[in-house]
């Protein structure tokens, strides 16, 4: 029932519909259609990978791919992609989709575990050889067709993401506004691969899901999230290859939440800096109180507004941005020690009990908005 | 169910024939996946010397006591040892701002705008090598990218953004977007009074926070400052360096582009268009003619001969449009002599006037520093 009796008629077939357009699009010297000819000259990319890849169907929608990783019928997809008690089910190449059922999740990666039964099984994407992903490479998003979804360009890597960071609109250089842009909050990532599409908002969208290979082929990661303008984070393929034993286990690991201390901060200039006779630190603003505006986090450690923080856990708080990071490292119910200069000048040391991020609180806003809470 | 041995046998049949085309397109996509591993490879080496040149650029805003400030942060290129920096006017251009500038070894300075171009929106900056922010942070010959030329572009070009979309990496490494040049000279109205004349349109994504930014050609030579997207599509735009490198001189001796254009006056002038029953009187062409309504005692345009009732029809033996002749006169430039033709009772005659500098009128934008018309 697959459809990849022949797989040498797409490449075919793609070089047959190149024939018209070619030749006048090179008399004019306009630039060729690049995501046309990206696709076909990664083809054999998707080629090799079309196999282990699954549509995944919930509630008989098809909301993204998912990645094949046994024999057994094991796929691995997005796990925002399938809600609690949702239906769910997989297609491969064919036409027919299989009931499926959630094995377990790993929420801090954004994967869950499907297994379904379908009647055959191709070869899988192995993940035990994964490859340390390069800034500026290709990336090319491989789902069930045989040519990629997407080919963009690994952008950054490691790459830490705070809950709820919004995709802000660009600053006031921008002039078109789209009707169609979205600004997703979306999940807390310590650690992802970004990639950039060419293929634009409503295509990017396809690589949902999907797995990810550089040129030669080897896997890079699992797409687990799309932005707007064809932004992808993906799980690195190392951290799938450490996730999955548990997974295959059964073993759910549960969604982290946020630490939170409970405070609003400034940047500190240079001149209060040198004032203070500190290299650099973050001014806190206010201190925020939990639920039933009892004291928490900072406020119960005694940190007022007008501290200056300099480090927590022996990490420099250099600017808001680098503070947000450490704190959300934290989780609820951590003690780590911080360093302050009071207003006075004096210097000194509590021990902040990391809270957790009130819900009523939202996202958090982004760090290079003025005011932040965190 | 197809065996694994059958299946993978079917792939390596799909990778000879790959290896192997049939046809001349076949042959012609293979020379286009060549050519594209050619330019990963060069991407990825141009990288190490254009990333440790890049800079997270942070304006920061003091706020009064106990209330937040404001920041702009973009990014930034360094264009000399000395630690030139260029980056988008529109990212620094905050009144009383502090601009620190970060590299990705770590090191953050505070840097000091140098001049700028806000409708064109590029900007120079210098490190102060003294202003060191945090301990260990030295100055010595900083890394930078050689200007190239913009001119040489074509579209269809590779070409690689560099900057901080959205929020630095945590190791402060640049993100890395390749794209293509689609179009060059193209012409672009930003929102407020921004302008880009001759904008490189190209396809490398950007976001956020990419503003000021170097785009590089496959040499690693700097060839744009990325200034604006727009939503609609994937576009980016980035101001062509050639226009930067020709007002470089100016903006290192701290000037603020464009310096207010010298406009010529004829001092004591009051003109009215002329009406059709002028027209018709004086048999004048259509849409043409100013009458003189008042020239005032003492003035150039006494001295020049000119009187109430005189009709002016042309200027250096162009046809006058009627209320065309302030602008025209503006576009001489002071100083200028012009020859006006006027018709005085009926009769055709040329005299001829200097221009003197219009006074300047007073600014309505904020920004100051080039207040004088001089």
């Amino acid at each position: 029932m697959r459809r990849r009796g022949l797989p040498v008629l797409p490449i075919l077939l793609g070089g047959a519909l190149a024939a018209a357009p070619a030749p006048p699009a090179r008399a004019q010297e306009r630039v060729p259609n690049r995501t046309q000819l990206l696709r076909r000259a990664f083809g054999d990319v998707a080629e090799r990978h079309a196999d282990g890849v699954a549509r995944v169907v919930v509630s008989g929608d098809e909301k993204g791919f998912g990645v094949l990783v046994t024999g057994e019928g094991h796929v691995l997809a997005p796990s925002a992609l399938v809600p609690a008690g949702a239906r769910v089910a997989v297609a491969f190449g064919g036409a027919d989709s299989y009931p499926a059922e959630v094995v377990a999740r790993n929420e801090p990666l954004n994967l869950v575990l499907l297994l379904a039964e379908p009647e055959e099984l191709v070869t899988p994407i192995s993940f035990r050889n994964p490859v340390d992903p390069e800034v500026g490479r290709f990336a090319i998003s491989v789902g069930t067709g045989p040519s990629p979804v997407a080919v963009g360009a690994v952008s950054a890597v490691n790459r830490a993401v705070p809950e709820g960071d919004k995709q802000e609109l660009p600053p006031e250089a921008m002039f078109v506004p789209h009707p169609a842009q979205t600004i997703r909050a979306g999940r807390r990532y310590d650690n992802v691969l970004q990639h950039d599409s060419w293929l634009g908002n409503t295509l990017a969208d396809r690589s949902l899901g999907a797995p990810l290979f550089d040129v030669r082929g080897r896997i890079l990661g699992i797409t687990v999230e799309v932005r707007s303008r064809g932004t992808c984070y993906a799980i690195p393929a190392k951290l799938v290859r450490d996730a999955l034993p548990a997974l295959l286990a059964g073993k759910t690991t549960p969604a982290v939440r946020p630490g939170f201390f409970g405070v609003q901060t400034d940047e500190l200039l240079p001149e209060e800096a040198k004032r203070l006779r500190i290299p650099a630190g973050v001014r806190v603003s206010a201190v925020v109180p939990g639920p039933g505006e009892q004291p928490i986090g900072a406020a119960k450690a005694g940190i007022r507004p007008g501290d200056v923080i300099l480090a927590v856990n022996g990490v420099a708080a250099s600017d808001t941005g680098t503070l947000q990071e450490i704190v959300q490292s934290f989780r609820p119910g951590d003690r780590v020690p911080v360093e302050l200069v009071r207003e006075g000048g004096e210097r000194a040391r509590v021990e902040v009990e990391v809270a957790e991020r009130p819900l009523e609180f939202g996202p958090p806003s982004p760090p290079d908005s003025p005011r932040r809470r965190r | 169910m197809l065996p694994r041995c059958v299946r993978t046998g079917i792939v390596a049949l799909g990778l000879a024939a790959f290896a192997a085309p049939p046809a001349a397109l076949a042959q012609e996509e293979e020379a286009y996946r060549k050519a594209l591993l050619d330019v990963e490879e060069r991407i990825v080496a141009l990288k190490q010397k254009v990333a440790p040149a890049t800079v997270l650029v942070r304006a920061l805003v003091p706020g009064a006591a106990g209330t937040p400030g404001g920041q702009g942060m973009g990014t930034g290129v360094i264009v000399s040892g000395d630690g030139e920096i260029l980056t988008c006017s529109h990212v620094v251009d905050l009144p009383d701002a502090v601009i620190k500038v970060r590299l990705s070894d770590g090191r953050e300075f505070r840097a000091k705008l140098l001049g700028q171009h806000r409708p064109h929106d590029y900007a120079l900056l210098k490190i102060e090598p003294a202003g060191a922010v945090g301990s260990g942070a030295r100055a010595g010959a900083f890394p930078s990218v050689p200007l190239g030329r913009s001119a040489d572009l074509k579209p269809g070009d590779w070409v690689v953004a560099f900057g901080h979309p959205l929020r630095p990496n945590r190791d402060f490494l640049p993100g890395v977007t390749p794209g293509v040049v689609k179009a060059l000279g193209q012409t672009l109205e930003a929102q407020g009074m921004r302008r880009y004349p001759d904008a490189i349109m190209h396809d490398a994504p950007l976001f956020s926070g990419n503003s000021g930014g170097p785009l590089v050609d496959l040499s690693g030579r700097l060839v744009g400052i990325n200034a604006a997207i727009t939503l609609q599509n994937e576009n980016g735009f980035s101001v062509p360096v050639d226009r930067i490198r020709a007002n470089l001189a100016d903006l290192r001796a701290g000037k603020s582009l464009p310096e207010k254009p010298k406009v010529g006056v004829l001092e004591g002038l009051t003109t009215s268009e002329a009406d059709e029953q002028i027209r018709l009187i004086l048999k004048l062409r259509p849409d043409t003619g100013e009458i003189v309504l008042e020239v005032a005692p003492g003035s150039a345009a006494e001295r020049a001969g000119l009187s109430r009732g005189d009709v002016v029809v042309a200027v250096d033996g162009r046809p006058l449009r009627s209320g065309a002749l302030r602008r025209t006169l503006a576009a001489k430039g002071p100083g200028a002599e012009v020859r006006l033709g006027i018709v005085r009772e009926f009769e055709g005659r040329e005299i001829r006037a200097r221009l003197a500098e219009e006074e300047p009128e007073p600014r309505e934008d904020e920004g100051g520093g080039e207040g004088g018309g001089r």
